[in-house]
């Protein structure tokens, strides 16, 4: 991993930044502010280079989140509590076009990412909302806007606090109990995950994080949280494999929007995430890059933002650009940082299946260990995860020597079976 | 291995723990109040053994040390002495020629002072720029040396290095620097600052730990830093714990009895009455690091100090805010050994032994990886764990064996 910052940093006069996506077409990342509810776009390739001129969205206050919702528009909501409007923009225009929701219905966080999750695919995007387990769906295609419950929420208290495209078709949906809701393009819930905090005893495990950014790759689902930890979970079976108090607990709520604080997460690129504070929590100074495919040592490089920056929002690019958004605590001057990152590793697909006994195939649990030479400081496991009874597709560093343990747990007949092959 | 929690030592009303050293099967305690005390407890019962033993009235201590077997060294933060005690009668002596320690009395953490026992020697942090203290338990001198890579800076955090007779001092400008016993600097390390967006951090070390070689540091900014310490290699870097809001406190580390070390968020940061504070043991006997276990304290707050007791298979730590008591873990950091070979065609034969230490699904890592000849060895283990060990032989093509153990 290696990460490269810029020289210098874009502000934006009477602006606080409060969302980042990224428009990996035209080659931009798309931002948004909410003093006077404007939108940004600066390109990736020449940094800090603004593309065009700011968009106006005309929103009525608040303007707190951006994804792209098909390969020509972004979609923008903003949180304050009365806003009745969602919106689109034109990527390469900047037009916008506001759109009826029909109720008001801000986003549940003005200042903490991902706040909106599109899916370019269907051209359908999902926004929180401040009410109880009820998001705002909007379709591209016919321009309409809809408010979808989730209804396995609980009916008044349970929100959803941020939301992440998975997939082509489905979303991940954190709420303030603990839950990590899957849901298809009309909010029917696909699956649930109940995160917890399993570890001593003095946190009542009854009582659930507070889901304040989510991210996703490889069976492998991160979330970050109210209560400042960073935790990993094999979203397939449920187990909780890594956690870790990364910053404070939030302090307080902003304004009238509740559960801004806690940590914030981005969308997977490759396994890499970036995670950090968000604006109301305490200034930490520290983002940090994390792979987490890692399970075991996922934070893998510190970047420093300066000493009172908080970081409501951050993006990766497939083309290895990055930003985030840099809040000074006070200042009415806020700021963007831009750079770029090399992965240290170079992800491709490779096969594993289990058969036991010979010629039946059962589902059991893959180690993938990367051999670089004898020594443990040389052989470090790439995954450990399970598999399906058909076998499966799991990623693996290209360019190395693997060795594979497949196992299977049948009670006293725990069978294993190792490999070597270069990827 | 586990972390399972043994029991809590509440304080009196009228006593703040401040800080605390093992001392074999006993836990020696110091106060932090102007009328502080020196306190024993058993750590199998954590009954208090003998009674309390004053310390000087009218300042606040802030370190505790082993300097000899028997003696300990006590440091306070506004005071410019320093008091030995032996442990075992109570009967404490104070010497001039000190300092107020770096932190003062508004916020406390462990590692201000650390002691050498085979050579009666200990070094503490000093609130003047430049300057340590050093004393020595034989002859009862205290000075102040001013090693030359600590100029214009405070050295926040003090460890005796492994191997003894040498020590690590952590400062308030992101070095670690190492001393010899008359307070020279020898060599030092300075914690990275980049990647930045333009501006460096000014980082504060507020933990060490060291073992084999590779050494831990922490700082305020909830950054952690692993180096390979004799080539002054960082080969991994993370984030464990909120920011510093107060103070010089951060992250505050332990030493390292077998390749463990603990850490906790101290005092100084912020928040715990909302949330969570996390105890962790990392495994760093191998690289990257693993988290053997953590314990998440709702009702407990920020960490003050925390410690092995290695001879009694305890994890120690004090705790402040609105209930300072001191948690006690049970856990074992002595390792084990677990006999390997790899036998074929009624022979042993020379191969590779991969042992992969398995705590659950999605966290098992490889602790250690080595070539053997043709004889069963003992390879190092930790207790109460689960192994997934590989066999190899070379050959055309290679041939495998797998087994799983438990310790």
């Amino acid at each position: 991993m290696s990460i490269m910052t810029y020289g210098s940093t874009v502000s934006k006069t009477v602006s606080i930044l409060r969302d980042v996506c990224i428009d990996e077409a035209n080659g931009n990342a798309v931002v948004v502010e909410s003093q006077s509810n404007r939108i940004f776009r600066y390109s990736l390739t020449t940094p800090y280079a603004q593309v065009g001129s700011d968009t106006s969205t005309g929103v009525s206050g608040g303007l707190s989140a951006v994804t792209l919702i098909n390969s020509a528009s972004a979609y923008f909501a903003s949180s304050t509590s009365s806003a009745t409007s969602v919106g689109l923009m034109e990527l390469t225009s900047g037009y916008a076009q506001l759109y009826n929701v029909g109720t008001a219905r801000g986003t549940r966080a003005l200042g903490r990412a991902q706040q909106a999750a599109g899916d370019p695919s269907s051209g359908i995007a999902f926004s929180t909302t401040n009410t109880a387990r009820t998001l705002v769906k909007m379709t591209a295609s016919t321009f309409t806007a809809s408010q979808p419950t989730i209804l396995n929420m609980q009916t008044t208290s349970e929100f959803a606090n941020c939301i992440l495209l998975k997939e082509a078709g489905r979303w991940l949906v954190g709420s303030n109990l603990g839950k990590v809701y899957e849901i298809d393009s009309s909010a029917n819930v696909i699956e649930v995950t109940c995160c917890n905090y399993a570890v001593g005893d003095g946190i009542d495990p009854f009582i659930a994080p507070t889901i304040t950014g989510i991210s996703y790759s490889n069976n492998i689902l991160a979330v970050t949280t109210f209560e400042g930890f960073f935790q990993l979970y094999n979203y397939k079976t449920k187990d909780l494999l890594y956690s870790q108090k990364f910053g404070d607990s939030a302090t307080s709520t902003d304004g009238t929007v509740s559960n801004n604080g806690g940590l914030s997460l981005c969308a997977a690129v490759s396994g890499f995430v970036m995670l950090g504070h968000n604006y109301t929590t305490g200034n930490s100074g520290i983002v940090a890059m994390a792979d987490i495919t890692r399970t075991d040592w996922p934070i893998r490089e510190i970047l420093y933002t300066g000493s009172t920056s908080t970081t409501p929002s951050y993006a990766l690019s497939s083309t290895g650009a990055g930003i985030f958004l840099r809040t000074t605590v006070g200042s009415a001057t806020q700021s963007l940082a831009m750079f770029s990152f090399i992965p240290d590793r170079d992800v491709i697909g490779g096969f594993s299946s289990m058969q036991y006994p010979t010629g039946t195939a059962v589902a059991g649990r893959v180690i993938r260990i990367i051999d670089d030479g004898v020594g443990s400081d040389n052989t470090q496991v790439l995954l450990d995860t399970t598999i399906d009874s058909g076998g499966q597709t799991l990623p693996v560093t290209r360019h190395k020597n693997i060795i594979e343990i497949v196992l299977t747990d049948t009670g006293t007949n725990q069978a294993g079976h190792v490999s070597e092959y270069s990827s | 291995m586990s972390l399972v929690l043994f029991g809590d030592i509440s304080a009196p009303t009228t006593n703040t723990y401040a800080n605390a050293v093992d001392n074999g099967t006993e836990l020696d305690v110091i106060t932090s109040d102007s009328t502080g005390v020196f306190r024993r407890f058993d750590l199998t019962t954590l009954g208090q053994l003998g009674t309390d033993v004053s310390l000087k009235s009218a300042v606040r201590a802030v370190g505790i040390s082993m300097i000899t077997s028997a003696c300990a060294v006590i440091v306070y933060g506004n005071d410019t002495t320093v008091d030995l005690i032996q442990v075992s009668s109570g009967y404490r002596q104070n010497y001039s020629g000190g300092a107020n320690t770096a932190l003062g009395t508004s916020v406390f953490k462990g590692q201000q002072v650390a002691g050498d026992p085979s050579t009666s020697i200990a070094f503490a942090s000093s609130s003047t720029n430049g300057e340590i203290v050093k004393i020595n338990g034989s002859t009862f001198a205290v000075s102040k040396p001013t090693p030359a890579a600590l100029s214009g800076a405070k050295a926040l955090t003090v460890i005796v290095k492994e191997g003894g007779n040498a020590w690590l001092l952590g400062t308030n400008n992101g070095k670690v620097i190492e001393i010899n016993s008359s307070g020279t600097s020898i060599s030092t390390i300075t914690l990275p600052t980049t990647p930045n967006t333009g501006s460096s951090p000014t980082l504060l070390v507020t933990g060490l730990s060291m073992y084999n070689d590779t050494l831990i540091v922490t700082t305020g900014n909830g950054g952690m830093y692993i180096y390979t310490y004799s080539t002054a290699t960082l080969v991994n870097q993370t984030v464990v714990s909120p920011t510093k809001t107060a103070g010089n406190a951060g992250t505050v580390l332990c030493a390292s009895p077998s390749g463990f070390t603990a850490y906790a968020p101290s005092n100084g940061t912020t928040n715990f009455t909302q949330a969570a504070n996390t105890t962790t043991v990392l495994n760093f006997n191998h690289l990257p690091p693993t988290i053997e276990d953590s314990y998440t304290s709702q009702t407990v707050s920020a960490a003050i100090s925390i410690g092995f007791a290695p001879q009694a298979n305890k994890l120690w730590m004090i705790t402040t805010s609105f209930a300072p008591i001191i948690r006690i873990w049970h856990f074992n950091p002595h390792p084990t050994t677990v006999n390997s070979a790899i036998y074929s065609s009624n022979s042993y034969q020379a191969g590779r032994i991969i042992r992969i230490k398995d705590p659950h699904l999605g966290g098992a890592f490889v602790e250690s990886d080595q070539t053997i000849s043709a004889a069963a060895i003992d390879i190092a283990a930790v207790q109460d764990a689960e192994y997934i060990e590989v066999a190899i032989v070379s050959g055309s093509p290679d041939k495998f064996s797998i087994r799983r153990f438990n310790t």
